[in-house]
């Protein structure tokens, strides 16, 4: 569905891009993830057609995004992590204005706007003017917006930048309900766990080069490498640490106040029998988990903190 | 149809008109008839008698002023107007989101100039009917007009050329229009391409018309305007003026600016429209 081909784009003295190549199928939710400057904003905006590439190739949908730029526009939906919005309009207003520029016949506007309307929970601000309305809701306006002409692929760069926690989790419930829809979603976003939610895909790209990309379950594995293991203890944390040490296949182990987190090199861990052997020797067991690594400790792993 | 043009129905109509029923606004159009009318009714029915002196004295007064508007005013408007256009958009955030349309790139261009430029059509057609109630009350005739107009005075006592004036007028303020528009898509802040539609459009507009048409005009009539300066200022009978110097009079005078009007939208239109089919230049202006 939307395909990159060792994308380069150039400004006049840096660089933002250097050689990215990715490929999203249909109904894939892919996390743009990287540190400011790393090159996310430029990418998204050259699929969205508002860039021209320097070298490479971008293909939605099988067109090529310099080549068939108004065909593309029909298919894809773009949400800046910026945007600003007309005064003096009421939010029917700007969605009708954004319909008539979507070449959206008279007599389907009314229905279409109803819709994206309530599916970003916007009914009742429809006479609402748009300048009066708070940040997430605004966010959702613009969302709806994105929506009005039913495009396949959404490029969302960062939906949920400077909202609270309650607006943050009402835009991921919205892009859970798109991915149902069968959207093919790219969304660039600095909040790692909520990222975790939804995507089936991330890709981490810092200083303009893709560091890592593809399933996010095969790079947890990957980066993770094998079982991790979580142990709070009330007391004798020394001597957990000592029976733990002499255990095999150990790749690390980390004590931090009363909890201790061991790493393994391989899957292939008896969890049981190492709980039974703590708690035979006497230690009190307060909470005996087994974790999985997270995105951001995927990205502080591979990433190496430049900003470009 | 240009009012199909989205952006012509959300910039060039006022918010009341917009959210204005059929009944609301031909309520509206009606009353700004009426408005319109009211002057001109006054001008040519309680004036006193038509041909008399005095209401003739009054309108040839007035019929300068009213005639300023198309003439001077709405050229050194215009820019004003057009300069925000893009530039505007471009500060607020909202260009990226009207160019990802699908509006071609002569549906924003041509939406962008109609919509900042309309006001200037809605008040030019309320003069229309005043003027010529003031053309009819004034009287004058071919030979006074251009003794008038080739020392700068607008006052044309006659319909064609009072006409002509208006038309090269309007044709000079929509290339002033076209002009702020491309600066406008050059500039990144509505000040830049204010201050510099200005400094461009209406300074290279006034020294090439007006400056260079009249003192042309001037050098050329100066015996005539030694005569205009001693005259009687309660009289309104200018020289006679020979029928060729009033068709150098008219070219020094008129030709400039029509030139300015047909040339500068000519050549800016089609490069703004190139410019504006490159996909980094059209967001970024370059």
């Amino acid at each position: 569905m939307l395909t990159i081909e060792h994308l380069r784009k150039d400004y006049k003295n840096v660089t933002a891009v250097k050689d990215l190549s990715f490929h999203l199928e249909k109904s894939d939710v892919f996390g743009f993830i990287g540190p400011n400057g790393a090159g996310k904003t430029t990418t998204i905006k050259v699929c969205a057609t508002l860039l021209q590439p320097t070298e490479g190739a971008v293909y939605v949908d099988g067109l090529d995004v310099t080549k068939h730029t108004e065909e593309v526009r029909g298919i894809i939906g773009y949400m800046p992590d910026f945007f600003g919005v007309y005064d003096d309009i009421m939010v029917w207003e700007y969605l009708d204005f954004f319909a008539a520029a979507y070449k959206i016949p008279r007599e389907r506007r009314p229905g279409v706007i109803a819709d994206v309307l309530e599916l970003t929970d916007l009914g009742t601000k429809r006479e609402a003017y748009v300048e009066e309305l708070s940040r997430g809701m605004k966010q959702r306006l613009c969302l709806a917006k994105t929506l009005l002409h039913d495009p396949k692929v959404l490029l969302l760069d960062e939906p949920a930048s400077g909202l609270d926690p309650r607006a943050r989790i009402e835009i991921k419930e919205l892009l859970k309900e798109l991915r149902a829809m069968g959207k093919t979603i790219l969304v660039s976003s600095h909040i790692l766990p909520e990222l975790a939610d939804f995507c089936n895909k991330i890709g981490i790209i810092e200083q303009g080069e893709m560091v890592i990309c593809g399933d996010v379950g095969e790079i947890m594995r990957k980066i993770q490498g094998g079982k991790a293991l979580e142990i709070t203890l009330l007391d004798d944390c020394d001597k957990a640490v000592a029976l733990l040490s002499a255990l095999p296949d150990i790749k690390g182990i980390k004590q931090n106040e009363r909890t201790i987190r061991v790493e393994f090199s391989t899957d292939d861990v008896d969890t049981a029998r190492i709980l039974r052997t703590l708690v035979e020797s006497g230690l009190r067991v307060q909470s005996f988990t087994e974790t999985q690594v997270d995105l951001e400790d995927i990205f502080m792993k591979v990433t190496r903190g430049i900003v470009s | 149809m240009v009012f199909d043009n989205p952006i012509v129905r959300r910039e060039g109509f006022p918010r009341f008109w917009r959210r204005a029923s059929a009944l609301q606004r031909h309520a509206i159009v009606t009353g700004y008839l009426v408005a319109a009318s009211l002057p001109t009714l006054l001008v040519l029915y309680y004036w006193g008698p038509i041909g008399s002196a005095a209401g003739g004295s009054l309108a040839a007064a007035l019929l300068g002023p009213v005639s300023y508007w198309p003439t001077f005013l709405a050229p050194v408007l215009a820019p004003a107007l057009a300069a925000g256009a893009i530039a505007g958009e471009r500060e607020r955030r909202s260009w990226d989101l009207l160019v990802l349309t699908r509006l071609t790139s002569s549906e924003i261009i041509w939406g962008k100039l109609f919509s900042r430029l309309m006001p200037l059509l809605w008040i030019t057609m309320a003069f229309i009917p005043l003027a010529t109630a003031l053309l009819v009350r004034s009287g004058g005739d071919l030979s006074h007009a251009f003794a008038m107009r080739s020392f700068g005075s607008v006052s044309l006592r006659t319909w064609p050329f009072t006409l002509a004036g208006w038309v090269v007028g309007l044709m000079v303020a929509f290339a002033n229009g076209v002009m702020a528009l491309y600066i406008s898509f050059r500039s990144s802040s509505t000040r830049a391409a204010l201050l510099a539609a200005y400094g461009v459009a209406v300074g290279a507009y006034f020294v090439v018309t007006m400056i260079i048409g009249g003192i042309s005009a001037a050098l050329l009539f100066s015996p005539m305007m030694s005569q205009m300066m001693s005259m009687n200022p309660g009289s309104h009978t200018p020289p006679t003026m020979p029928p060729h110097l009033m068709i150098w009079a008219m070219g020094l005078a008129t030709v400039p600016p029509l030139l300015w009007g047909i040339i500068v939208p000519a050549v800016c239109l089609p490069i703004l429209l190139r410019r504006f089919s490159r996909l980094d230049a059209r967001v970024r202006g370059g």
